[in-house]
Order: C-alpha cells, then sequence, then structure tokens
C-alpha cells in the first residue's frame, strides 16, 4: 500500500515545488490556480488535459498517505486551518476547514451527495441561475461519481452509524446508505486525520496528480496574498512563502503572472483574498452570504460497545427533516460524527470528575449531528467574511432566532432516533447539558436549557458561498460561468460560489459544478492560448 | 465579593474590566515572551493552566501536566495570530492582579488555590449571564481537553486502544 504515489510521479518528472526552499519559477503558465482542493484541483485536471499550462498555487504542504499516522493533534496542526481551533467571529461556531494539498477533500469523510433538487430549484428561482437543473447537471455528476468512485457504501455500517439505520427503522422515519468516494477502502475510520491508505478517492490522489501527469507545476507551502488587478482585468498574484512549520509568511514577496486566474481557495479564504485585494465590489456583495451548516449534536451512551472511533465515519444518514420548511426555520439532515478522543472529548461537556466519567463512556457512545441548511429564507442571509487587523479572513456569523428553534427540534428529533435505537441516556451537546434517561426527561431538560450563545456548542465543516453566483451583479460576485461580475479573466471555482447552503455534504456539488464550469471555460477560450481571449 | 455579586457582574462591567485587562497586558510586558521551553505559553499563561488542567481533566490517573502543557502549546503554535491573542487576552485578565479578583472571583494567586477552588471558578464561568465568561469557561476546558485527550497516555484509561496497530507494522515493513 505504501507504493508512494508522489515519490513515484517526482521520479517520472511531476513539477513539484515546495516554496520554503525555493519560489524561484521560471514556468510560465495561461493560467494559475490558487487553492488545490475539491474545486482548485478539480479545475487543474480539466485545465492541463486540454493543454494549458496550468500553475498551482497551495498554502498548506504536501502531505501523503506515508505522513498520514492517525494521529488526531499532528493531523490538526498540519493539515486544518488555524490547527483545526478556527471559529466564527463571535467565537460561537467552530469552523473545520483543510489547509494542504488537496485541501478539505484530504481530512474529509467521503460523504458523497448530489446537490437535493430543492436546492437547485431555490437558486433558479431567488438567483435567476437557469442552469441549475438535475437534468442538465447529470453528466457532470455521473463522470465525478464514476472517476472518484463514488458508490454507496457496500459494507455493514460501524455500530456509530447503525444507530441511525435502527433508530429511524424503528421509528418509520427516513434514512438511507451514504455513498462515500473510496477505492478498497479499509474501513479504518481515520479519513479525518488523512487517510493512510489512498483508498481515500481526495483531491490528492486523482485529480491533482492527473494534472500533474499533464505538465502542470503545484507550488505548495505558499500564500497567495493579493490579486493584482486594473482595470476589469486581473495581472497576477503576490504570493509569499510558509516558514518550515506553516505558522507564519516569510521572505520575498513574488509577483507572478498569468491572463486567467482561478480563485479557489474554497470559503472564507476566496472572499478574503478579493477583500484583501480590494477587487471591485459595486454592490458590496463579496464575502456575504457565507453559510456554514452550523452543526448541533446529540450524545447517547449505549450498553452495547459502539467504538466510534473506528469504521467509515459516515455511512447512513437520515433526511426526515431535510425539506426546506416554510418558516424560518431550517431544514437538517442527521448523520454521524467520527469519534477519536481528542475532538470528542471537547464536545463530552462538563469538567473534572464529571467529564471524566464521560470519556470513560466513550466506547459506548454515539455522537449524533444535525447539519442545518442555512439560506433557504428570504431573511437567512448566513455571514459575512471580513478582514481582521492583520489581514486575516474572518466570517462573522450572527446566531438568531430561527437557528436556536431549528436548533431545538433537531436536538428532539436526534434525541427520538437514538431512544428508539436502545439508547440509555442521551445528552445534548451544550455546556449546561446532563445525561437523560427517557425521551421525556431529555425533553424537560431540553426546556430548562438556554439556546445561546457558547452553551450550544456549534460547529461547522461546510463552509459555502461568499462569492455567491447569480445572473446580476446586484445579487451576487460570479456569474452562471463562475466569472467575476467586474473582473473578466478572474473565474471563482469552488465552495464559495453557491448562493446558499446545499443542504447534503458539499464536496460532489463543487467536483460537479466546477467541472461543468472549466469545460464550458475550455470550450469558450477555444485554443490553448487564453491571451487570446 | 460573593458569588451573588459576581454572578450579578453587568455586561458593562465585564467590559470594563476586558479594557482593563488590555492595559494589563501592556503592564505585563516584561512576560510577553515565550516561558522556557515552550513556543507559545508565557508564564503567565503556564501558571494559569497549570491550576487549571488538573481541575478540568478530573482523575484521570496517567494525567501528567508536563504532555498536558506542552501538548497545549503545540496546538497553539499551529493555531492563528487572532487564537493565541484571544488565549493570551484571558489569561492576561485572569492573572493580573488588578483585575484577577473582580473577573474570577479568585482573589489569591492562583498558584496558591485548592482544587474546590478552581472548581468553583469553572463553575461561575459556566454559569455566568456575561458572554465573555461562559466563552472563557468553554475555551479553557476545550483547550485543555482536547490537549490531553489526544496524547496517547490518555487513552488506555477511556477504553481508545488508539489506531490499529497493523497500520503501524505495515509502514515500517
Ligand atoms: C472534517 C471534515 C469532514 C468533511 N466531510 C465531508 C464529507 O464527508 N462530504 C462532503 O461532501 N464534504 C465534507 N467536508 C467538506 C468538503 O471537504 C469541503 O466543503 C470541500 O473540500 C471544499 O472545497 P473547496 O474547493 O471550496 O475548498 P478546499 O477543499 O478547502 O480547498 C481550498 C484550498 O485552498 C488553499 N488556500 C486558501 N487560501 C489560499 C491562499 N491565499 N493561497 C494559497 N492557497 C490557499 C487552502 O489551503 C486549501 O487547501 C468535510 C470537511 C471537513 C473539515
Ligand atoms: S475509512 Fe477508508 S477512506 Fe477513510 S481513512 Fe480509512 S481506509 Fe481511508
Amino acid at each position: 500500500m505504501n507504493n508512494d504515489l508522489y515519490a513515484a510521479g517526482i521520479a517520472r518528472g511531476w513539477n513539484l515545488v515546495d516554496a520554503r526552499e525555493t519560489l524561484a519559477t521560471t514556468y510560465n503558465p495561461d493560467v494559475i490556480i490558487i487553492g488545490s482542493g475539491a474545486g482548485g484541483a478539480t479545475a487543474a485536471a480539466a485545465l492541463a488535459k486540454a493543454g494549458f499550462r496550468v500553475l498551482i498555487l497551495e498554502e498548506g504542504s504536501l502531505k501523503t498517505a506515508n505522513d498520514f499516522h492517525n494521529d488526531e493533534l499532528k493531523a490538526y496542526a498540519e493539515l486544518y486551518q488555524e490547527g483545526a481551533l478556527r471559529t466564527s467571529k463571535d467565537g460561537g461556531i467552530s469552523i473545520l476547514q483543510g489547509r494542504t494539498v488537496g485541501g478539505t477533500t484530504t481530512v474529509n469523510w467521503t460523504s458523497s451527495f448530489r446537490t437535493p433538487n430543492s436546492t437547485l430549484a431555490y437558486w433558479r428561482e431567488q438567483f435567476g441561475i437557469a442552469t441549475a437543473q438535475s437534468e442538465h447537471l447529470k453528466p457532470y455528476f455521473e463522470r465525478v461519481e464514476q472517476r472518484l468512485n463514488i458508490e454507496r457504501w457496500a459494507a455493514s455500517p460501524n455500530a456509530n452509524n447503525a444507530v441511525i439505520q435502527r433508530g429511524c427503522e424503528q421509528l418509520g422515519w427516513h434514512w438511507d446508505v451514504i455513498p462515500r468516494n473510496v477505492q478498497g477502502c479499509w474501513n479504518l475510520g481515520y479519513c479525518g486525520t488523512g487517510c493512510p491508505t489512498n483508498a481515500k478517492q481526495s483531491m490528492l490522489v486523482t485529480h491533482i496528480p492527473e494534472a500533474l501527469e499533464h505538465g502542470a507545476q503545484l507550488i505548495h507551502s505558499v500564500r497567495v496574498q493579493q490579486l493584482t488587478w486594473a482595470n476589469d482585468q486581473v495581472t497576477g498574484v503576490i504570493c509569499q512563502a510558509m516558514d518550515a512549520h506553516l505558522h507564519h509568511t516569510r521572505g520575498e514577496l513574488m509577483h507572478l503572472q498569468a491572463p486567467l486566474v482561478i480563485l479557489a481557495g474554497g470559503a472564507i479564504n476566496s472572499p478574503g483574498l478579493l477583500l484583501r485585494s480590494q477587487t471591485p465590489d459595486p454592490h458590496r456583495t463579496t464575502g456575504k452570504r457565507t453559510f456554514l451548516h452550523p452543526v448541533c449534536m446529540n450524545m447517547a451512551v449505549f450498553d452495547e460497545t459502539i467504538d466510534g472511533f473506528y469504521g467509515a465515519p459516515q455511512s447512513i444518514y437520515s433526511d426526515a427533516f431535510n425539506d426546506i420548511p416554510s418558516t424560518a426555520e431550517m431544514g437538517f439532515k442527521i448523520e454521524v460524527a467520527p469519534m477519536q478522543p481528542s475532538i470528542v472529548s471537547a464536545l463530552m461537556g462538563e469538567f473534572g470528575d464529571q467529564h471524566y466519567q464521560r470519556m470513560q463512556q466513550l466506547a459506548q457512545s454515539n455522537l449524533m449531528l444535525a447539519l442545518m441548511r442555512d439560506g433557504f429564507h428570504g431573511d437567512d442571509h448566513g455571514g459575512r467574511v471580513e478582514l481582521r487587523a492583520n489581514g486575516d479572513a474572518v466570517v462573522d456569523y450572527p446566531l438568531g432566532e430561527a437557528l436556536w428553534n431549528t436548533c431545538k427540534k433537531a436536538f428532539m428529533a436526534m434525541a427520538r432516533i437514538q431512544f428508539a435505537a436502545g439508547a440509555r441516556s442521551v445528552m445534548p451537546v451544550h455546556a449546561l447539558g446532563k445525561a437523560c434517561t427517557s425521551i421525556a426527561a431529555y425533553q424537560a431538560h431540553l426546556e430548562t436549557l438556554p439556546m445561546r450563545i457558547f452553551d450550544v456548542r456549534l460547529s461547522s465543516a461546510h463552509v459555502m458561498g461568499g462569492c455567491g453566483m447569480s445572473e446580476t451583479p446586484e445579487q451576487g460576485v460570479v456569474n452562471l460561468s463562475g466569472q467575476h461580475h467586474q473582473l473578466r479573466n478572474l473565474y471563482v471555482f469552488d465552495g464559495s460560489i453557491f448562493p446558499s447552503s446545499i443542504g447534503a455534504n458539499p464536496q460532489l456539488s463543487i467536483y460537479a459544478w466546477t467541472l461543468k464550469l472549466t469545460e464550458e471555460l475550455i470550450a469558450r477560450l477555444g485554443s490553448h492560448d487564453p491571451r487570446a481571449q | 465579593m460573593n458569588r451573588r455579586s459576581f454572578l450579578k457582574l453587568s455586561f458593562g462591567a465585564a467590559l470594563l474590566l476586558a479594557t482593563i485587562g488590555g492595559s494589563a497586558r501592556f503592564l505585563h510586558r516584561a512576560r510577553r515572551h515565550p516561558a522556557e521551553g515552550y513556543d507559545v505559553l508565557r508564564d503567565q499563561d503556564v501558571i494559569f493552566f497549570s491550576a487549571l488542567f488538573p481541575a478540568v481533566i478530573g482523575p484521570h490517573p496517567q494525567f501528567q501536566l508536563s504532555l498536558a502543557l506542552r501538548s497545549l502549546d503545540r496546538m497553539l503554535l499551529a493555531s492563528s495570530p487572532a487564537m493565541r491573542k484571544e488565549v493570551f487576552n484571558l489569561a492576561d485578565l485572569a492573572t493580573f492582579a488588578i483585575t484577577r479578583g473582580p473577573v474570577t472571583g479568585v482573589w489569591r494567586g492562583w498558584q496558591h488555590l485548592q482544587d474546590d477552588q478552581i472548581r468553583a471558578f469553572l463553575k461561575r464561568w459556566q454559569h455566568s449571564r456575561v458572554g465573555l465568561y461562559r466563552q472563557g469557561y468553554q475555551g479553557i476546558c476545550q483547550l485543555c481537553q482536547m490537549a490531553w485527550y489526544g496524547v496517547p497516555q490518555a487513552w488506555h484509561n477511556i477504553g481508545y486502544p488508539g489506531p490499529p496497530e497493523f497500520l503501524t507494522r505495515l509502514r515500517e515493513s
């Protein structure tokens, strides 16, 4: 299993540069792509295959299967934005995003859903995105599914996931098997710390190698600080190498130029870079409408062993509550989270004796989560990206009544599933949460809990929007081609172009939309020379 | 100040204290560098977290403060300037002699506290109406917990066997 893909590739002549060693490049690219995640890698592969000279710039470093030791803290420090300690501006929501070659796909949990029809309909109606049609998108979804080997998980779910199946079956609620982008998965459960077997078909082992195989250059450990632009054109990027441990940038600023730039730094970072570059923004849309699928959670304890730290992290889900409600409340998708001890310890609540007792039940615990689909109501504008004094991007995400009401509903729904599946006790993940032994006791307990910031432990692993697609410049940042409304040779191809949240785990939406937009761009360019645009 | 009057501390007062905390940092200038043996934690952070760690982790028989502190230091090193600043502000506010009493209800130095006094402090912040304190409570607990349960020495006792061993063996073969 350890035939290292990258060692072999480098031996075959892959053009890989560690900016910490040198930033000097003589490569003369047709297109610069900022970010090597879901969007960036997919665009890079398509463009490189079409004969374009592609330069990919990635802030994270190159870590591959041989570096992935299932060590949580090492992974959080090396592979995640802000060492996995990123939060929204007021600290109300913890935000997980990747920062490494392959972007967040290197650390994600492999759940792969198409964009729900209800989401596409909302985009057509509210943002004039006529192309948001499942028939139109179908060929792109099918090709990505084939390329990344996306299939319903065929093995049995681990006991953590089986709780959803058993509980929903008992209640007569919807549940189904999750399709995953894996090939020869060892069912280990460490997708979040980087797949040690290369089974996960992340960008690290698929589109990035494909782009490199077709002559693309990848410079990693380099941060793009600004775009340079004049009139209605970007002219290039200003970037700077990271230090040895990727903590800070250091050394000389480098100005790289290309006739075409694709921004794919992911939500928060992509609009952040536009704001730092003071790109034209006549309607003040940049960074607005950033969505998080805010997550609230329930911890249940069972008599039997669950061992939620082992086995494919997500294999069963329930959409029993995932429609778009007519009220201001949100729908939510129910899944579970993998249960490695460091991250779970932060969710057990309490401290001292009580926390320790709860930790001792780790192997019998089940951690269920509800992903709230934000951005589907006229009053729900999600969050807004701004810059800190030092230029770092941060999302200001206000927590309103609709969210708290949805939390209450989601807490109850999850508790019902957990009790129906045979839980001995269920506890809301809340600073004052207590384990309850019946649904009635849980409901009564929930009534006493304040639904407010810091008490309800909210988190997010899905950041979307901030450079929304829209027919008109008043409503978004890019047009239906992903082209910036004001800068003609700047495109945004990543999760930030979605005008609302997806309402399902977003990676497959990002792959398929990026593939479509990139191929349309290639067709428009019509030749290998974007200078002829 | 007793517990009741502490709980009544208004948000305005909290803000005022946060401001004093700002000048506390200024006065703290001499102690703004990492402590000996750490990359991020300063002397006052080491004092603060040394007092808190045992109370937050509880009766874990393998607990080792030095390991836990080093793990926390590594986590903060990998985080962001904004995150480090928040932790520094909190530690400054809680350890600086002028603000410590009114903000934390802890009137003596952190080094001299009994376990039950530290637990009382955590409870006060956990149940506070002031967001700033609840945020502090959450931050302290989550950082300490993640740091400790991320080290292998913590695992045996909670029934986590660690990553499958065959992986390590395969890698070495
Ligand atoms: C723990 C976790 C589990 C997840 N599980 C799932 C799942 O099971 N299914 C699913 O569908 N989704 C999942 N997601 C979310 C999904 O992986 C992301 O939504 C998706 O990868 C986002 O793609 P993107 O292209 O927008 O950005 P990313 O994949 O995040 O890539 C952006 C890249 O750009 C780089 N970058 C940013 N700014 C700069 C700059 N200025 N200069 C240079 N480089 C820069 C970043 O370092 C990063 O590597 C998960 C996320 C997390 C954190
Ligand atoms: S569960 Fe499968 S895909 Fe995830 S880390 Fe393990 S082998 Fe890789």
